[in-house]
């Protein structure tokens, strides 16, 4: 039974992530293409015109930004209508209804994963190119780069199952979601570190932990950018309980709602 | 086995589904009285009902009376307001095929689609990919999107992925003749071949003859929460709407 539902989820979110640059002439590449376009907005403005902060290092590290923002903002708003969209298969066959928004995340992560390689390639030459080097990057470091993508991974499921089932009953969502989104780009420090005092930091990274993950996923490839905060165990364990409570939560939410959801769909 | 016990089912006579954030954050007490409000119908009440394995179960009864709520009950699509349903065994719903159908996708990747959803594992459609197609005859089109499939093309597809995943009990509305004359002569052979076969069918039929021919149980809905069962031979023979 877990099996058959492991492979509903990949046949899913494999032929979702089709559809959805299908007909394209870019296809798979708008998934590149969207946050690279997204990166030179914010470079141009925030780094050229305003001067924030210049440099390639600067530009990595901010479209490095992009892309794990990009993948959160993509995999929420899929899974914000997994249920909606999938009504007419929910509503018509037995199947648990889990596998939707699990599918959301899966889709996304596909592209990332893309999108992830793509940036080791302009990493890596860039620094050859202009430094002459490459760059040694700390095992250490990059355990926290995996346990990063992962900690953004479970925030994701937890936000994914919840607000499927509140769409499916308010459809209101879709427009506050919306502008969680639009606001979450300066909540989170991606074109800029927040001002935040020193004593409110870990707090914040608690409230928001995909700003936690995102400097996690940052620091094995930038050393000017690193924070202190990732070198303690007991954030991490803090964050990673809030996720897993935050996912606990949903299904139990989840788990209330379930019988109803078919009527409101 | 299929078993219900003191099964209640009531539909909420909706206009239009009352909930907006709005209206639930500045009405929160009166929601619950207004959604206590809306008339509710009674499709069934107290119902308890045992199928066994090899049963041909008949549904008869006018419309709106509830045979389809049964079936989706049995298909676990929607839920029972109260009571309990205890399904064993893998059911295949012919009630509408081909829901998960997509017309971007070719007729391979829609046979896994929906296949998987059925409950068909991954090497099994895999292996009867073939199969599949050649039962539905149109095995020149597996990569064709399904946009330019004709409907009794895309009729034939599904049902054909829907004969291919094996299960233990099959819910049929009326039996599904799909396509052109020797389509249709399949589709019915494969209805009678499960009833040989001595699969658990459930049958939603107005063919008051046919059902008589082959039923094991007839359950006739006559509206409201009302029933007659009927399991007896004999009865069975003699049996007719009043």
């Amino acid at each position: 039974m877990i099996r058959n539902n492991i492979e509903k989820i990949i046949v899913i979110s494999l032929l979702d992530l089709k559809l959805k640059y299908q007909g394209s002439f870019f296809g798979l590449l708008w998934s590149f293409m969207k946050p690279l376009l997204m990166f030179i907005v914010y470079f141009s403005i925030f780094g050229l015109i305003l001067k924030l902060n210049t440099g390639f290092e600067y530009a990595l590290s901010l479209f490095l930004g992009v892309l794990v923002w990009n993948y959160f903002a993509e995999a929420t708003s899929l899974g914000l209508n997994s249920f909606i969209g999938k009504a007419g298969i929910i509503t018509k066959l037995y199947v648990n209804k889990l596998i939707f928004p699990i599918s959301a995340l899966l889709t996304s992560f596909y592209s990332f994963l893309v999108n992830l390689t793509i940036f080791f390639i302009i990493y890596f030459t860039t620094h050859i190119i202009l430094n002459k080097t490459i760059p040694r990057i700390n095992v250490m470091d990059l355990s926290f780069f995996f346990l990063g993508i992962l900690l953004i991974s479970l925030l994701i499921l937890g936000l994914n199952i919840m607000l499927a089932c509140l769409n499916t009953f308010f459809r209101d969502f879709q427009q506050i979601w919306e502008l969680v989104l639009t606001y979450g780009v300066f909540l989170t420090p991606i074109i800029f570190p927040l001002p935040i005092p020193e004593k409110y930091k870990t707090l914040y990274y608690y409230i928001n932990p995909l700003a936690f993950a995102l400097e996690a996923i940052k620091s094995p490839f930038f050393d000017k950018y690193k924070i202190r905060e990732i070198y303690s165990i007991s954030i991490w364990i803090k964050e990673f309980f809030i996720c897993v409570f935050l996912i606990i939560f949903s299904l139990i939410v989840y788990n209330f709602l379930k019988k109803k959801i078919v009527n409101y769909l | 086995m299929i078993f219900f016990k003191n099964v209640t089912k009531y539909y909420k006579a909706y206009n239009a589904h009352p909930y907006t954030l709005k209206n639930f954050l500045i009405n929160f007490k009166k929601i619950k009285e207004y959604s206590n409000s809306i008339k509710e119908i009674k499709i069934l009440e107290n119902f308890t009902l045992n199928i066994d394995n090899g049963d041909i179960f008949c549904i008869v009864g006018k419309n709106g009376t509830g045979k389809s709520t049964i079936a989706k009950l049995i298909a676990k699509t929607i839920y029972p307001t109260s009571g309990k349903i205890i399904v064993k065994g893998k059911v295949v719903p012919f009630l509408e095929l081909g829901v998960a159908f997509n017309n971007e996708l070719t007729g391979i990747e829609n046979t896994f689609l929906n296949g998987i959803l059925l409950g068909m594992n991954f090497n099994y459609i895999r292996k009867n990919l073939f199969e599949i197609f050649e039962y539905a005859e149109i095995t020149d089109f597996m990569n064709t999107p399904l946009k330019f499939y004709s409907s009794g093309m895309r009729m034939r597809l599904a049902f054909s992925i829907a004969v291919h995943a094996k299960g233990d009990i099959y819910i049929f509305d009326e039996i599904l003749a799909v396509g052109d004359e020797d389509f249709s002569k399949k589709c019915i052979k494969f209805f009678y071949d499960l009833i040989n076969s001595k699969k658990t069918v459930i049958f939603i039929s107005h063919d008051i003859n046919l059902v008589k021919n082959i039923a094991t149980k007839i359950l006739y809905l006559k509206g409201n929460g009302k029933y007659e069962l009927i399991d007896d031979k004999e009865k069975i023979k003699s049996f007719q709407l009043t």
